[in-house]
């Protein structure tokens, strides 16, 4: 196959941009009547259409799709140094012996795939515990809470603890201001009097 | 032989004829497979992209529309804006510092658990060890409580220092055995010649280390670069922001001007995938190094 090279690259790509980035972006596209839902009515799919982000049955679903587009290519990378461990003669002398591609697909590549699928499968696992970034600029844990992570819980639960013993609600809202003690909670999220570009 | 495996370097043209023969995927599904995985993954960054050079009111008229007439304001804007600049600049400085402490302090740790022997080093060891089990984000609020006490809070080293603690572990399960591997021969040889230990250390051993050395920068920046929950708790005004809390700050800014918005997502994702494409040997290879070792 020709451009493998790009090919890896793009795959890759997501990987490396910052969560936060991808998030912003996933955000912007799954707006109610935003590209995604444009694009499926294009497709004569409207009836498909949901609020992705605002429904609490659905959100954790699309936070799950995020977060996979976002991970796969470190997936796709991992499998690939996985695939080139194999010896090819394995595979040849399977096939000279008759079987066929599925079976040597079956019983020879993904055997000795095991250890690297079993890593992946520890490293999302992993990962997925440690989510905040994507969920806290997609949804901020919301709707209803119906998508917090031990993070976000964490975090709300911290800086409305921090609030109530220590400043005046006041100084959370959006106010423009800054103070240096203020715990910087969703007031981070929520607009301010927006800066000069 | 599964799709992925059509990535997998040649070997040799007679083996390739065989391998071709033995696939249970044709050639051409196997473009359709790959079509539709690049369509997936690059799709929603190209569509940024391009929908950066729209107005909102295109936008709003019609989402998938290409630009008509294309519109160059709003990059131009973001071009010239303080606020991308500021935080190109932050983040760099915090990785930048991050990744040097790191480096610098990891390679020193690394030298002393490789080439020392001394009681209890196994344990030091596993000490660091145990810290990949640790992440920063967990360790977000109380850094946060611990920082502010020491009165670093708002400030870019309250950030930088924290993550080069942090990147402190992998740095050295990478570096140490890589030291190791280094002859013992070459140590004796160097002190044989007069060089003290600290000259091993940097005449030799670093030179030789180089190829993981900068496999472990290149991780320590990228993840202080992407780093989003501690820079979150601990900055206070928008000078100090770094990219990613740029972005998203400035995404719940402008809210209505979703074209903006767009270019500034486009905008902010040149630098990593800059990084990426300057180091994508290394970084590949040292991510899938650093699972395996």
């Amino acid at each position: 196959v020709r451009g493998r090279t790009f090919l890896r690259l793009a795959v890759f790509a997501p990987f490396v941009l910052s969560e936060a980035t991808a998030a912003v972006m996933w955000y912007e596209l799954l707006q109610p009547g935003g590209p995604l839902d444009a694009l499926l009515r294009a497709l004569g799919l409207g009836g498909l259409i949901h609020y992705w982000l605002a429904s609490t049955s659905l959100v954790l679903y699309s936070v799950f799709v995020v977060a996979t587009w976002k991970y796969i290519g470190f997936g796709i990378v991992l499998l690939l140094a996985g695939l080139q461990g194999i010896p090819p003669e394995l595979r040849e002398a399977a096939a000279i012996d008759g079987a066929s591609p599925w079976q040597v697909t079956r019983a020879i590549t993904l055997p000795s795939l095991g250890p690297t699928i079993r890593i992946w499968i520890f490293l999302s696992v992993i990962g997925s515990f440690q989510l905040f970034d994507l969920v806290w600029i997609m949804t901020l844990g919301g709707p209803a809470n119906a998508s917090s992570t031990i993070l976000t819980y964490q975090y709300t639960t911290a800086s409305s603890a921090r609030s109530s013993a220590t400043a005046p609600r006041s100084r959370w809202s959006c106010s423009s201001s800054p103070s240096s003690s203020r715990w910087p909670t969703s007031a981070t999220r929520c607009a301010a009097t927006p800066p000069a570009p | 032989m599964s799709t992925a495996s059509a990535w997998l370097p040649r070997r040799s043209p007679r083996r390739d004829v065989i391998r071709e023969r033995r696939t249970w995927l044709s050639l051409p599904a196997s473009y359709l497979v790959i079509l539709l995985v690049l369509a997936i993954t690059i799709a929603p960054m190209l569509y940024m992209i391009v929908g950066g050079f729209s107005s909102t009111a295109q936008l709003n008229a019609n989402p998938n529309a290409l630009p008509h007439p294309w519109v160059w304001s709003n990059y131009a804007a973001i071009a010239t804006s303080s606020i991308f600049w500021q935080a190109v600049a932050n983040s760099a400085v915090v990785a930048v510092v991050a990744t040097g402490l790191a480096v610098t302090l990891g390679s020193m740790a690394a030298f002393a658990l490789s080439r020392y022997t001394f009681r209890g080093r196994e344990a030091f060891y596993l000490l660091f060890v145990a810290g990949l089990l640790f992440p920063l984000n967990t360790a977000a609020l109380p850094l946060f409580l611990l920082l502010q006490q020491i009165g670093l809070n708002d400030n870019l080293f309250g950030v930088a220092l924290p993550e080069a603690a942090f990147a402190l572990p992998v740095t050295i399960v990478i570096l140490r055995p890589f030291m190791r591997a280094i002859p013992g021969e070459l140590e004796d040889a160097a002190i044989v010649d007069g060089a003290t230990r600290i000259r091993f250390f940097l005449r030799i051993l670093l030179p030789l280390s180089r190829p993981a050395l900068i496999t472990v920068g290149i991780l320590a920046f990228v993840t202080s670069w992407n780093a989003y929950l501690l820079p979150l708790v601990v900055f206070s005004s928008q000078d100090h922001y770094t990219l990613p809390l740029a972005v998203a700050n400035f995404q719940s800014t402008y809210t209505q001007d979703t074209a903006r918005v767009y270019a500034f997502t486009a905008v902010s994702m040149i630098p990593a995938l800059a990084i990426f494409i300057f180091a994508q040997r290394r970084l590949v290879g040292g991510l899938v190094g650093a699972i395996r070792g």
